[in-house]
């Protein structure tokens, strides 16, 4: 009895303790983490015009086809990014206007599902003469995540592989914990070139 | 002889009672209140939901030996701020995290034996377990690091009475551990701490 009463102290400073407490996701997902790189051999007042395709972002995915991101979430945030750039003193122009920059936004959607095996007891198909036949258990996982990147491009330097060279890139999320992801985009945005005092003219 | 003076004097003559020391075994456990020492600007709030676990044998009427093993977590908010380095910056909200486990070698040594309260000095010496946990957003950086872990600690054991197979202990300790963390650039960890619990008394 008292042997009893002492295991379930015990068991009740465990639970109390809770060993490894960790933040609710509410607290965690209260802001979008913003991460911005630049090139440092870039003189970014050398840019006067950019363009860039306003109402819509693009896609990567492997859960879904769809290459392009439409509707209210893309207005705001390009037109956030088209308020920044702006600010900084360059001019928006068409495509077929020859412009300087270019900016690429668009969201990575990375879901993946993964499984674990647990043997109880520690033999999967194991038999015991007590318990019978014990089979390892199977726990399916899965994670969902989204990342919104921007990128600059200076349309006038070409690298090796034949691509624009990146001048700049903005990593914001994740997008898809967020509680408010079209305000904490346009917000992460803001932040972005807050922290990017480098592009301006 | 007034009221008071006379429970005072019953009191007094309570403490001063003789209790018979008829358990070779004792199993406890403790609520741990711990504070950080170092490492502030990693973690600095105090952990008031550790435990510890303890388990001794009687070596000699005044001295007790055996292990214990104990859990503390501490934790920092660092608010939404930006961090540069050069070309790069990231802004985030940190929420440290440091998970602490112990086991050691104990032994106590009491100044004072068969009586209701018993002072006591000890020393544990064993190993460390420390895992560095930072969340931000839905993201996270986790290192752990092990280390030799010393633990002075002075208290004091009560009995209610002589029969009595519990006691109650209260006991504060100082923790130090070699742990450093180079992920984290975190040197060593100490802390002091209080603990309060109970114990089983077996023979």
């Amino acid at each position: 009895m008292r042997t009893r009463l002492f295991g379930l102290i015990i068991g009740f400073a465990f639970g109390l303790s809770g060993c490894e407490p960790s933040p609710s996701t509410e607290e965690l997902t209260r802001d979008l983490l913003v991460q911005t790189e630049f090139d440092n051999a870039i003189d970014f007042k050398s840019y006067n015009t950019y363009t860039f395709p306003l109402d819509t972002l693009g896609l990567v995915s492997n859960n879904v086809s769809d290459t392009l991101i439409l509707g209210d979430y893309a207005k705001k945030v390009t037109a956030e990014i088209k308020l920044n750039m702006d600010s900084r003193g360059y001019t928006y122009v068409a495509v077929n206007q020859n412009p300087d920059l270019g900016i690429n936004a668009f969201i990575v959607n990375d879901f993946s599902v993964f499984q674990t095996i647990s043997y109880p007891r520690y033999y999967g198909g194991y038999y015991s003469p007590y318990y019978g036949y014990y089979y390892p258990i199977v726990n399916t996982y899965a994670s969902n995540s989204a990342i919104l990147i921007l990128q600059l491009v200076d349309f006038n330097k070409i690298t090796s592989q034949g691509q624009f060279k990146v001048i700049w890139t903005c990593y914001i999320g994740d997008i898809l914990a967020s509680p408010d992801p079209t305000q904490q985009s346009v917000n992460a945005i803001t932040q972005a070139f807050a922290q990017s005092q480098i592009i301006s003219k | 002889m007034s009221r008071i003076t006379l429970v005072g004097i019953i009191l007094l003559g309570c403490s001063r009672m003789s209790f018979g020391q008829y358990y070779d075994k004792t199993y406890s456990v403790a609520l741990d209140i711990t504070a950080p020492l170092s490492n502030a600007d990693y973690v600095s709030q105090i952990s008031a939901r550790g435990f510890r676990l303890g388990y001794r044998e009687m070596i000699n009427d005044r001295f007790f030996a055996g292990f214990d093993f104990n859990n503390s977590s501490y934790t920092k908010y660092k608010p939404r701020r930006t961090y540069s380095n050069g070309t790069g910056a990231i802004t985030t909200d940190l929420f440290n995290y440091a998970y602490n486990y112990g086991i050691t070698l104990s032994g106590e040594y009491y100044f004072k034996v068969e009586q209701r309260v018993m002072p006591y000095a000890g020393l544990g010496v064993g190993a460390s377990y420390i895992k560095y946990k930072q969340f931000f957003n839905v993201y996270t950086n986790q290192s752990d690091s092990w280390g030799v872990l010393v633990r002075p600690q002075a208290g004091v054991q009560i009995r209610l009475k002589e029969d009595s197979k519990w006691a109650f202990q209260a006991a504060l300790h100082y923790d130090y551990s070699s742990a450093k963390n180079k992920d984290f650039d975190l040197g060593s960890f100490s802390s002091v701490g209080v603990n309060v619990g109970i114990i089983m008394l077996s023979w």
